[in-house]
């Protein structure tokens, strides 16, 4: 029988400052497509507690707003960020990654999900475009976690 | 030649905030200011919505301290619902949000300590930068930093037990909490986290006694550069429990002069406009408080750990009361006025929020099932609390539709402006002064002086973002002599 891995998405942002919170719209679809073997989570930034969720998972995704330039969304296999020179209360997740590797000495599979962000005021809900980003973004999302599933069973 | 040099933004703060500091043709320091940029108006934002939404939106206000604006808001909601002032509710209700709070006080202090200050402390404001962070700490002290992720852990737990989830959370209700800890959880938190015994409630007792003690090995062997280092003379306030104790959740209003007298006794919070006045400055966006008997040259405070030590009598937890005594002893029982000793402070406060939530979960009301309490509701509605980072003030009215009519915010870091530009001026001074180059160790100390705050420019500012740091140093002219950016 085949083992499912166990897989987080981690939506981060605020909710209440429109586009910021596309992360956590996008965890909150993902837990409602209720793919076997995905959890959910979110918070409105990264911390150094999050680098436990890294061995508790065989794959770990962050999702957040970004206000660069992307079509729709980008997602990309996260490095670990030593350079933490000057930092905030919040953690970056390449600096959480790199804090796992340096405690526990691995570094997981860790992918970050940035949506396109149009504005991000004090109101709350995404924008028209940041909404359709972030629908684009789920539905990639979901295909792909799906081919990783398929993918990540046969070798447990 | 007159410089001016700008810190901009500030780092290991949130929200938009840039320093500068005026040279002289000397190099002498004539004036250092800790500038707010940025302001949204979050106050409006709230107006118009009805009053039971506040606890949860609020929250929007900060993602560092959301757990403090949602127990502000509640505790006015209280009394908005006729469930009094903040000490009317059933004891599950009122239990359980202390239990949320001093989860927030404990993980809020311990990321301070661990992750914003312990690097300064450990190799040096003037080590390399590359090695003066989390990841130093973690690479030379690594038991060090893997107590500080499971401390943070727990107290993050906590919150989410208590206020339901992570976001918005939902737990404080106007009059009252809407659910009850599960003995599941209960034994949890005591025994072990997912049966983790590094995650129980003596383990976070344990390590913040030995937090507190490596805090004062380091201060024996740099005693000058603690007790010196941006201290100054000032008012402190805070809330105190009736009887005098250290209370994080609810109080009257207590402030005492630089020699320990109270200028301000034991005020009833509702009367809080009695009490403080802000005035508006017009190179800052943050507003300045003081006591409004004093005026605003005399009446500026300081809040937050330190001032709370030296404003209260004693501490109702046994072990951070025995370190409180070593603390108030230092200073012959007089206030103490060193701004790196905020950190010691700091610490007695993590290990009496330890303390406070093993007492709350021996405690069988937070079991109970009486939830909610309501009486006539009235128009108005005032909320303080002890927020990690001091004082905090929430003041609604509400129309006859429940909607909010006006809300006023005075946040922790506000309160501590005064303050905080008295720090930046005292270790610009002592660093720059008749230096003819500005290097980044100077910099980085007059960081340190402001990072001893603790400050939340975020909520201050009502913004979220990066911080990277430029400064900028400029002639008599007005001309760029110099400029270093970092983190950009």
């Amino acid at each position: 029988m085949k083992a499912i891995p166990s897989m987080l998405v981690y939506g981060f942002g605020n909710p209440g400052r429109e586009d910021d919170g596309a992360g956590v719209a996008l965890a909150e679809r993902i837990r409602a497509a209720a793919l076997p073997g995905v959890t959910t989570d979110s918070n409105y930034q990264l911390n150094v507690e999050d680098a436990l969720l890294l061995s508790e998972h065989d794959l770990v995704i962050f999702a957040d707003a970004t206000r660069s330039p992307v079509d729709r969304f980008s997602f990309y296999r996260l490095q670990p960020d030593p350079s933490v020179s000057f930092t905030t209360h919040a953690m970056s997740p390449g600096s959480v990654l790199a804090l796992y590797s340096q405690l526990y000495g691995k570094t997981p599979p860790v992918y970050m999900l940035e949506i396109g962000g149009m504005s991000f005021e004090l109101r709350e809900g995404l924008t028209a475009e940041g909404t359709e980003n972030t629908l684009a973004a789920g539905q990639f999302l979901i295909s792909w976690l799906n081919d990783f599933k398929s993918v990540k069973s046969t070798k447990i | 030649m007159a410089q001016k040099i700008t810190i901009e933004p500030v780092t290991r703060v949130e929200g938009h905030g840039k320093v500068t500091i005026h040279l002289d043709d000397n190099h002498q320091v004539t004036e250092s200011r800790l500038h707010i940029v940025e302001f949204r108006g979050f106050e409006r934002f709230v107006c118009g919505r009805p009053f039971w939404e506040a606890p949860v939106l609020v929250q929007r206000l900060c993602g560092i301290c959301p757990v403090s604006h949602h127990l502000a808001a509640a505790k006015a909601m209280d009394m908005l619902v006729g469930a009094g002032d903040g000490n009317g509710l059933t004891p599950v209700a009122e239990k359980m949000r202390r239990l949320m709070h001093y989860g927030q006080i404990f993980q809020s202090h311990v990321l301070h300590f661990f992750h914003l200050a312990s690097p300064d402390l450990l190799f040096g404001m003037d080590a390399d930068p590359e090695r003066r962070n989390v990841i130093g700490v973690i690479l030379e002290h690594p038991e060090l930093a893997k107590q500080a992720v499971l401390m943070r852990k727990y107290g993050q737990e906590i919150i989410a037990a208590t206020a339901g989830k992570k976001i918005h959370g939902t737990g404080a209700i106007p009059g009252g909490i809407n659910k009850n800890l599960s003995l599941e959880d209960r034994d949890a938190f005591l025994n072990g986290i997912n049966g983790n015994p590094d995650l129980s409630a003596d383990k976070m007792i344990e390590w913040s006694e030995a937090a507190l003690a490596l805090l004062l090995d380091y201060h024996s062997s740099h005693t000058e550069f603690l007790d010196g280092f941006a201290a100054f003379s000032s008012n402190h306030l805070s809330l105190v429990r009736p009887d005098g104790a250290l209370d994080l959740y609810h109080g009257i209003i207590r402030a005492v002069d630089p020699e320990g007298k109270r200028i301000v006794n034991d005020v009833d919070s509702r009367d809080y406009l009695d009490v403080v006045e802000e005035e508006v400055r017009s190179w800052s966006y943050m507003k300045f408080p003081y006591i409004k008997e004093l005026g605003p040259k005399e009446g500026w405070y300081r809040v937050g750990p330190l001032a709370r030590l030296n404003v209260c009598d004693f501490i109702p937890s046994p072990k951070a009361q025995a370190a409180f005594e070593q603390f108030r002893a230092y200073t012959k029982g007089k206030p103490n006025h060193m701004s790196m000793h905020y950190h010691w402070a700091r610490l007695i406060e993590t290990l009496h929020a330890a303390e406070m939530m093993k007492e709350l979960l021996l405690d069988p009301d937070l079991q109970g099932t009486d939830l909610v309490i309501k009486g006539e509701r009235c128009g108005e509605g005032i909320g303080l609390l002890e927020a990690p980072r001091g004082t905090l003030f929430h003041h609604y009215q509400v129309n006859e539709q429940d909607l909010i009519t006006m809300c006023n915010l005075i946040v922790s870091t506000t309160n501590n402006n005064e303050p905080m530009n008295r720090a930046v001026n005292s270790a610009a001074v002592a660093q720059m002064t008749g230096k003819a180059e500005i290097t980044e160790p100077m910099m980085n100390a007059v960081e340190v002086a402001i990072r001893a705050y603790d400050p939340c420019l975020s909520c201050a500012t009502h913004a979220m973002g990066q911080m990277p740091l430029e400064v900028t140093l400029y002639d008599a002219a007005g001309a760029v002599v110099d400029q270093q950016r970092k983190g950009m």
